[in-house]
């Protein structure tokens, strides 16, 4: 197997950039390794759309940006049938979706209906309009934005469609310094993108690389063990995650043993990652709202629970 | 003849006409818009005095308002009886305020109060009619029985007493039932394996053997073996993530760090450079301080 160190360059160019939130900065990596797709949760004004941007310039390919509204329609993304008067005949106009990188925006402040057009071409790859069927460009990664659900005019997401982000990310505020170098640095200017740093052949590469990573049956077990204890009745969880995130869980360990130039999933990858593909496939009984708990909280302690082999 | 009969009936007309139009000439122009009648107290001994007051507001701005008919009063002494007139250009608010004093027990029907006009927006003579009223009149007070108003105010004491011990009661509920619920634990989770109770360094013997059986079996559970030793040795508990045991160890020694890492690559490693690894775990351990 012949290991690069790409991945690494791409994050170290990227937090020339981005300033800080090196959790975004690695998620987005992360997600694009193991050929996922990402949802970036904070408030406004944290970098989560400046790191999308930053990461589709750097890879070069296709990048569009789909900006969520109320009354955005599903044929505004993945494209209609369009008559021609002229030789009377129907063709097709495809949508925003068809590119590398696709960047929804604020994907919480359109309704369901439109969220769920995503659904197909984000578990599928391919997007079906009137009877014929779209294949969707390689790689194709989905970095969606979202503030969050207290803030007004948002919708929340359907559970079949955040099952199917590969990780949720929570965006914080930076560091006093952080915040002080961002000011000396960009000044309120547009900060300099890094261009073609990796080309979308290399992302491929990684991504083949990625599945070969090998991983102990003990890792294994430990994967399943986390995904159980979801699942194990709890006074404040209802539902625990699925088959789906044990599949996560595995690919998100790998990719970060590839960006960390190893061949094999150490218990530390996939403790590293667990909250990202954890957190939003879990659902939490009322009881988190009426008496203040936060479900990051439950979540680390759950998580924290699971001895590592 | 028919001269004469042609002016009887004219003259009857004129009569008729004049007959009908009369009253409806004498009637005020305006539009009523309110007419109510009320009470400030619909309960009254006798002795006691209470106010009556009807309200009526016309479309139009007039100095005064003809007509209105107050209701038969047989059964109260007016004492006072006060109009107040306030027009403007939203028409006029007219206030009648008697101030009454019932002369019998009973219950009393007053009104309505009947506002006779001609109404300016049909063009028609119009009567305006307010509701009843319901005025209950009861006997003088009573001279003061002493005894009663001492059983009134033991009566009232037990009340007090009894509301006081029911509200203390009620607290002690809620404040028990809030204890409770606070008690409960909420996450039926395990404890985070952070900060844990440092595990016993082992014998120095134990790296020999671990040593002793790498070198012999050369595999994956003699490597586990070897995890688990290097593991103790560090203080660190089971269940622990190598970046856990070296975040706990700032100050760990160079020689034992450098065999946990390679423990782990041996333990995690793919089978094909497995052998790789373990040799160099060997040697990691052969340089342990004794």
């Amino acid at each position: 197997m012949i290991l690069t160190t790409r991945p690494k360059t791409l994050i170290r160019t990227l937090h020339e950039t981005i300033i800080g939130q090196a959790p975004i900065v690695e998620s987005l990596v992360l997600a694009l390794i193991a050929g996922g797709h990402l949802v970036l949760e904070g408030p406004p004004g944290l970098a989560k759309t400046l790191a999308c941007r930053a990461l589709a310039a750097a890879l070069g390919g296709q990048f569009k940006r789909i900006q969520f509204t109320p009354d955005l329609l599903p044929s505004d993304i993945v494209g209609t049938r369009v008559f021609n008067q002229r030789d009377a005949t129907f063709s097709t106009s495809l949508g925003p979706i068809f590119a590398n990188i696709v960047l929804a925006d604020e994907i919480n402040r359109a309704p369901a209906k439109v969220q769920s057009a995503l659904l197909e071409a984000m578990q599928e790859r391919q997007v079906t309009i009137g009877l014929e069927t779209h294949a969707l460009p390689r790689p194709f990664t989905v970095l969606a934005t979202m503030n969050p659900l207290d803030a007004d005019g948002t919708y929340a997401l359907p559970l079949a469609q955040t099952d199917r982000f590969l990780m949720k990310v929570r965006v914080g505020y930076p560091s006093k310094d952080e915040e002080i170098a961002i000011l000396e640095r960009f000044g309120g200017a547009e900060p300099p993108f890094p261009l073609n740093v990796a080309s979308l052949a290399d992302v491929l590469l990684w991504q083949d690389e990625a599945r070969g990573i090998h991983v102990e049956p003990k890792v294994r077990a430990y994967i399943v063990d986390l995904v159980a204890a979801t699942r194990v009745p709890h006074p404040i969880i209802e539902h625990g995650a699925s088959p789906r995130a044990s599949l996560a869980l595995i690919a998100l360990a790998r990719a970060r043993a590839l960006i960390d130039a190893r061949t094999y999933v150490t218990p530390d990858d996939v403790r590293a990652v667990a909250p990202s593909a954890l957190r939003h496939r879990i659902g939490y009984g009322y009881r988190i709202a009426t008496e203040k708990i936060d479900p990051e909280d439950v979540l680390l302690t759950l998580i924290a629970g699971v001895p590592a082999p | 003849m028919r001269c004469a009969s042609a002016r009887i009936a004219a003259a009857f007309a004129l009569a008729v006409f004049a007959a009908m139009a009369a009253p409806a000439l004498a009637l005020q122009h305006v539009h009523v818009t309110v007419l109510s009648i009320q009470a400030d107290r619909t309960h009254v001994r006798i002795g006691e005095q209470f106010h009556l007051i009807v309200r009526a507001h016309v479309s139009e701005s007039v100095p005064r308002l003809d007509g209105v008919v107050l209701p038969d009063l047989v059964d109260f002494n007016t004492i006072a009886d006060e109009r107040q007139y306030n027009a403007g250009p939203g028409g006029t608010d007219y206030v009648e305020t008697l101030t009454l004093n019932p002369l019998r027990e009973g219950k009393f029907t007053i009104g309505p109060v009947v506002f006779d006009v001609f109404d300016t927006r049909t063009k028609r003579p119009v009567r305006n009619s307010s509701t009843n009223l319901v005025q209950v009149t009861v006997g003088p007070l009573a001279p003061l029985d002493p005894w009663i108003a001492v059983r009134g105010f033991v009566f009232a004491l037990l009340r007090a007493a009894l509301t006081a011990i029911l509200a203390i009661a009620a607290i002690a509920g809620l404040a028990y039932l809030y204890s409770r619920r606070k008690r409960a634990p909420l996450p039926l989770v395990a404890a985070p394996l952070a900060d844990p109770e440092p595990a016993a360094a082992p014998p120095i013997d134990e790296c020999a053997s671990a040593l002793a059986r790498l070198r012999a079996d050369h595999d994956r559970p003699s490597a586990i073996a070897a995890r688990a030793y290097v593991w103790r040795r560090a203080g660190a508990p089971e269940g622990a993530t190598l970046s856990a045991v070296l975040s706990m160890n700032a100050t760990l020694d160079p020689a034992l760090r450098a065999a946990l890492i390679a423990a782990e690559r041996a333990t995690f490693i793919e089978p094909e450079r497995m052998h790789t690894a373990i040799d160099e775990l060997i040697e990691r351990l052969e340089r342990f301080p004794a």
